[in-house]
């Protein structure tokens, strides 16, 4: 019995032991991994196309007022814009505090709340902003009849800040009397805003297309008690196009902005706000029968120093999805989709080569024929309305066949799945 | 203490039964052996007689009684290059087998087990020039799947000495492959993946014979004949091949109480489709286990103008291996 107690330890040694062995394999060679899993994929194929057949500038957006900023800028001789609130309906009535509505007879503490992006003000001040009148019965998208308005009889108030004056949320103060008498006459009140400086100077104020609108507040009666009247803005023109109205409840108008590009230059970024529109040919057995890894547009950079040349612009391409019955580069500019969450970065100073990574607009493309969709994309400025920095570029129509843009596609062969 | 001298001296000459080695990745995948547990602890040697095992069809008239077996089979492996180690461990369940005695005689037995496994992940970083740029590519090869090899089998039992079994075999199964391409920088680059799968089925017949003379000493001898190997992906035919021969003779002797001694000799005839489609290697040691080896590298890529599959009934030399083997991998002189 001892014996047998003795045999079974043994031999559960033995097999633990045996076991332990047999339970790992140590395959030690630094070299294996080429065979065992030697690389399938193949080279990378790298090619450089002239691939653009059209090109040109487009204008970004729908129409004035689109923007989701305002400008307000006097910078000499290169850019002076001014920016326009309409608040085309302001209550005649209100209800002071434990009393019922009562007629608007006085007005105090006037403003429009403006919420001003601080970061990006240029100029150290002081700011001397005027108010004026630009109440007209012209047509509501002519920039000269409204310009034509920032006279002194048109004048409701001056405000002189100082640059910290200027706040995320900043007050500025109107005449209480103009306030008081336009809403007792039930008359549009629309608002013009104009800065001039020693210096040059640009403001950017959150436009109601941003969520931020710029509000009027004012006071019915001096007692603190009731809440003072908030007013938003508002467009009763043009009557038979709502939206263009709300576009135009608030909006800027450039007064003196930089000359446009030449033409054959394509621009991307400036006020207003403009893209590029560029449209491929490109071999569809690269798009069909390969994986496209990277595509770069290569651009050529041609300086611009006319407004803070050494600033960033951030260029983002995006794929276009109209289809060929828009013909309208403009138009088709409008319809995109997102093909790159980075963007290009460049100054619109620099001159030279610009590289525009594109390749995950071919993962569309080869899901939809040309015919179907053209094989175009848009660059636009990440920040488009927000600034009047504008990037220029050599187009397919450069004299100089070296500068114009091309097209540089890294793909591989799909790999056949098999017994490796 | 006679008896525990006994013990180390069986645990110190028994071999390491080092298992698979990463070249199994290669190829359709390695062949699990189909052996029962208990044929496995025995390097084989009683596998003709173990009717848990999917080798000999008469084997199964022994049971007796009805009977469920399920095995389990977890590979630890563990991968060293350079100062690198990895570790994984694999849960395998290679073998379920069921038995049914039907009268005096007759023995019905339903088994499936894996015929070859093949799941693994290589990953590989090269690099690559896209566009101006050099920069590290990732590719990852990842399969799954095997073929599986299911037997009905019919033993006859005339007398108490002699079995005779017949078994009909269906192998089906099928790999996944995902195939991906990885870039270190997604604002650039666009990483890729391409998935496939193939699906298999062919079909074997086998054949075992048992004869005990005495109560101490019997013999065996078994063989399955192979039929055609078919691999599909979605409904294109994309190659076949065959289902590798085996042929297998064992004698057991238990004329020592406490001991049985078995002996074994297999031969496995990888046809070169088979080869083509991917035996990996198998490499164990046993004193009493012997495996067939192709010594004419089955692991080797094809070159990329030869077609991947084919031939039919083309065999190869085949050599018999014995004894004990220290693993290594035969490529490093290679290299």
């Amino acid at each position: 019995m001892k014996l047998s107690s003795y045999l079974l330890r043994s031999l559960a040694a033995a097999a633990l032991f045996t076991a332990i062995a047999s339970c790992s394999e140590n395959l030690d060679n630094s070299g294996a991994c080429p065979i065992l899993c030697p690389a399938v994929g193949g080279d990378v194929q790298n090619i450089t196309l002239d691939a653009i057949v059209f090109d040109t500038t487009v204008n970004s957006l729908s129409g004035l007022g689109a923007e989701p900023s305002l400008i307000l800028a006097s910078r000499g001789d290169t850019l002076d814009t001014r920016v326009i609130i309409r608040f085309d309906s302001l209550p005649a009535t209100f209800i002071p505090a434990n009393d019922t509505s009562q007629k608007i007879l006085t007005v105090d503490s006037a403003y429009i709340q403006l919420k001003v992006d601080t970061l990006a003000i240029k100029g150290d001040g002081p700011f001397d902003i005027e108010a004026y009148d630009v109440d007209t019965t012209a047509s509501d998208t002519s920039s000269a009849a409204i310009l034509a308005l920032f006279r002194p009889d048109r004048l409701i108030s001056t405000q002189h800040l100082l640059l910290t004056d200027l706040k995320d949320t900043t007050k500025y103060y109107l005449s209480n009397a103009v306030v008081l008498a336009k809403l007792q006459a039930g008359a549009h009140l629309r608002v013009g805003l104009r800065v001039t400086s020693t210096t040059s100077s640009q403001i950017r104020i959150a436009s109601a297309e941003s969520g931020f609108t710029p509000l009027l507040s004012f006071r019915a009666t001096p007692d603190t008690t009731t809440h003072p009247l908030v007013v938003g803005p508002v467009s009763t023109t043009p009557s038979d196009d709502k939206i263009a109205a709300s576009h135009l409840t608030d909006y800027t108008v450039i007064a003196k902005g930089p000359p446009p590009a030449p033409p054959g230059v394509l621009a991307v970024g400036g006020f207003p706000p403009r893209r590029v529109y560029v449209r491929f040919d490109i071999p569809a057995n690269i798009i069909d029968s390969t994986t496209v890894v990277r595509a770069t547009l290569l651009l050529n950079q041609i300086p611009n120093p006319l407004l803070d040349p050494t600033d960033t612009v951030f260029i983002l391409p995006q794929v276009v999805l109209a289809g060929p019955a828009v013909t309208d580069p403009t138009k088709a500019s409008q319809v995109i989709a997102d093909i790159s969450s980075d963007t290009a970065k460049v100054r619109p100073g620099d001159a030279g080569l610009t590289s525009i990574e594109m390749a995950r607009a071919f993962g569309i493309w080869r899901t939809q024929k040309p015919d179907t969709l053209p094989r175009a994309i848009i660059l636009k400025s990440l920040n488009e309305g927000n600034t009047p920095l504008e990037v220029r570029f050599s187009s397919s129509k450069d004299v100089s066949a070296i500068l114009r843009p091309r097209l540089r596609i890294s793909y591989t062969s799909r790999v056949p799945l098999r017994i490796p | 203490m006679r008896k525990l001298l006994v013990a180390i001296v069986v645990a110190a000459i028994s071999s390491r039964a080092e298992g698979q080695g990463a070249l199994s990745l290669q190829g359709l995948g390695y062949p699990t052996g189909e052996l029962s547990a208990r044929a496995e602890g025995t390097g084989g040697g009683v596998a003709d007689f173990d009717a848990l095992s999917l080798v000999s069809p008469a084997s199964i008239s022994a049971v007796g009684s009805p009977a469920l077996f399920f095995q389990y089979s977890p590979e630890f492996r563990r991968v060293t290059a350079g100062s690198n180690t990895a570790k994984t461990t694999t849960a395998r369940f290679p073998m379920i087998a069921g038995v049914l005695p039907m009268g005096q005689d007759w023995t019905l037995g339903l088994s499936s087990s894996t015929f070859l496994d093949r799941s693994g992940e290589t990953s590989l970083v090269t690099q690559q020039l896209v566009g101006p740029d050099l920069v590290d590519v990732t590719e990852r090869n990842k399969v799954l799947g095997g073929i599986d090899d299911g037997r009905l089998a019919l033993a006859w039992a005339p007398t108490s000495a002699l079995h005779i079994g017949f078994g009909a075999h269906v192998f089906s199964g099928s790999n996944r492959i995902t195939f991906s391409r990885i870039f270190p920088d997604s604002s650039k680059y666009v990483s890729t993946t391409q998935t496939g799968r193939m699906s298999f089925a062919g079909f074997a017949g086998s054949l075992g014979l048992e004869y005990r003379p005495s109560r101490v000493i019997g013999f065996a001898v078994s063989g399955r004949k192979g039929g055609d190997l078919r691999a599909q992906s979605g409904d294109t035919a994309i190659g076949s091949g065959r289902i590798p021969d085996h042929y297998s003779a064992s004698v057991t002797y238990d004329g020592i109480t406490g001991a049985s001694i078995s002996a074994r000799v297999a031969v496995i005839v990888w046809h070169q489709g088979v080869r083509r489609l991917g035996y990996g290697s198998r490499r164990r040691s046993n004193r009493t286990q012997d495996h067939a080896a192709d010594n004419r590298r089955p692991w080797r890529r094809q070159s990329s103008d030869s077609p991947l599959w084919l031939q039919r009934g083309e065999s190869l030399r085949e050599i018999i291996r014995r004894g004990p083997r220290h693993t290594t991998d035969p490529r490093s002189s290679e290299l």
